[in-house]
């Protein structure tokens, strides 16, 4: 069975849980053999974005060691064989149309997802 | 051929209208005959959640007894009686990680532990899977 | 053919994000696909003839079926006579019904 993810939400609880849970979910489960591709729509598009950090937070003195990594953990998926499809609108009109991003990324239009949708058994909207 | 129907949810007990919908669906699609499957992710590991208690309603001038609240755990314990009735699977796994960050390993009996590499079984073996995400 | 169902449950004025709701049910509608649109909890809101839904009526043009959930219309005083003409009603089943068949659905 091939499914794709479709991650809209950027960002939503990323320095308590230290990853994007749908990014880490997809990890998990490619670990466990699935193939599982996914698609950026939304703010979430901008988790290819290059140049991205943030310094462990510190809260009361309490410190993070590890600091989400939201676009390495994209890089390393990609690494590992899963297509990232962004969307093109949602680069465009959050002004990231020329903006450095992951290499490894297919962008695809509303135009292209009839189609794309198509091509898998599954599509989960998270 | 009973259909197997599998469902991901993510939202905690008490904080969006989602889980009263998907428990609705779950609900009709036992009436319907099917085996479920849930895995539940992140917040949604609270759902069946052992220590949920009710409240009395002062707003309301009610005591417990007469607000009688449902609480997720209940509704979910209901669902598995259902689903018994109708001779039914209904299989519940709550990703374990999730429950350990948020200390919600006490659930209701007949929840089980487990991983994302449970709901790929789950979503591979059944007819088909409904994810329900969170904002 | 493949069917999509897009379960939306938002309020359509309170988020951009459902224009995409109407423009990727068109857009499978369009491409040798079924797409249909059931609206849940905020999303009925919609359904009211005298409501600003672009998106919807946008849909209904299309040929996109459009379904209200009874239960959040009644929870939100939404009679018939108060449905936008096209806007079908049906209750939670419809979206069971529709992913006993195989349907995708995409919960928004």
């Amino acid at each position: 069975m091939k499914a794709l993810n479709i991650i809209s939400l950027g960002y939503r609880a990323t320095l308590e849980e230290q990853d994007d849970t749908i990014v880490w979910l997809t990890h998990a489960m490619r670990g466990a053999g699935a193939d599982i591709d996914i698609l950026l729509r939304g703010s979430a598009v901008n988790y290819v974005v290059k140049g991205q950090a943030v310094s462990p937070l510190a809260i009361g003195g309490r410190e993070q060691k590890h600091a989400p990594d939201v676009y390495g953990q994209i890089e390393t998926l990609s690494e590992k064989g899963a297509r990232i499809y962004v969307m093109a609108n949602d680069l465009k009109q959050r002004g990231l149309k020329q903006t450095p991003r992951l290499d490894a990324t297919h962008i695809v239009s509303d135009d292209d997802l009839p189609e794309l949708f198509g091509g898998y058994d599954a599509v989960w909207h998270w | 051929m009973t259909t197997t129907l599998t469902f991901a949810l993510m939202d905690a007990p008490f904080e969006a209208s989602r889980t009263a919908t998907v428990l609705r669906l779950i609900d009709d699609a036992i009436d319907k005959g099917c085996n479920i499957n849930v895995f539940a992710y992140e917040g949604a590991v609270y759902l069946p959640f052992a220590l949920q208690e009710p409240h009395a309603n002062a707003v309301h001038g009610r005591d417990i007894d007469e607000e009688d609240h449902p609480l997720p755990r209940e509704w979910i314990a209901a669902l598995m009686e259902k689903a018994k009735r109708w001779d039914v699977a209904f299989d519940w796994v709550n990703c374990g990680l999730c429950v350990d960050e948020r200390g919600a390993s006490e659930a209701i009996e007949g929840v089980r532990r487990g991983s994302p590499a449970d709901f790929w079984t789950m979503a591979t073996s059944s007819e088909n899977t409904l994810v329900v995400g969170t904002n | 053919m493949k069917n999509y169902l897009i379960v939306e449950t938002r309020d359509l004025l309170e988020t951009r994000d459902t224009e995409w709701t109407g423009e990727l049910t068109c857009k499978l509608a369009r491409n040798k696909a079924e797409g249909t649109v059931f609206l849940t909890e905020n999303g009925v809101l919609a359904a009211r003839a005298a409501y600003d839904a672009t998106m919807l009526r946008q849909c209904l043009k299309k040929g996109v079926r459009v379904f209200a959930d009874s239960f959040a219309l009644e929870e939100r005083g939404i009679a018939l006579c108060d449905l936008a003409k096209g806007v079908e009603v049906a209750d939670i089943g419809l979206v069971t019904d529709r992913m006993i068949k195989g349907a995708t659905v995409l919960w928004r």
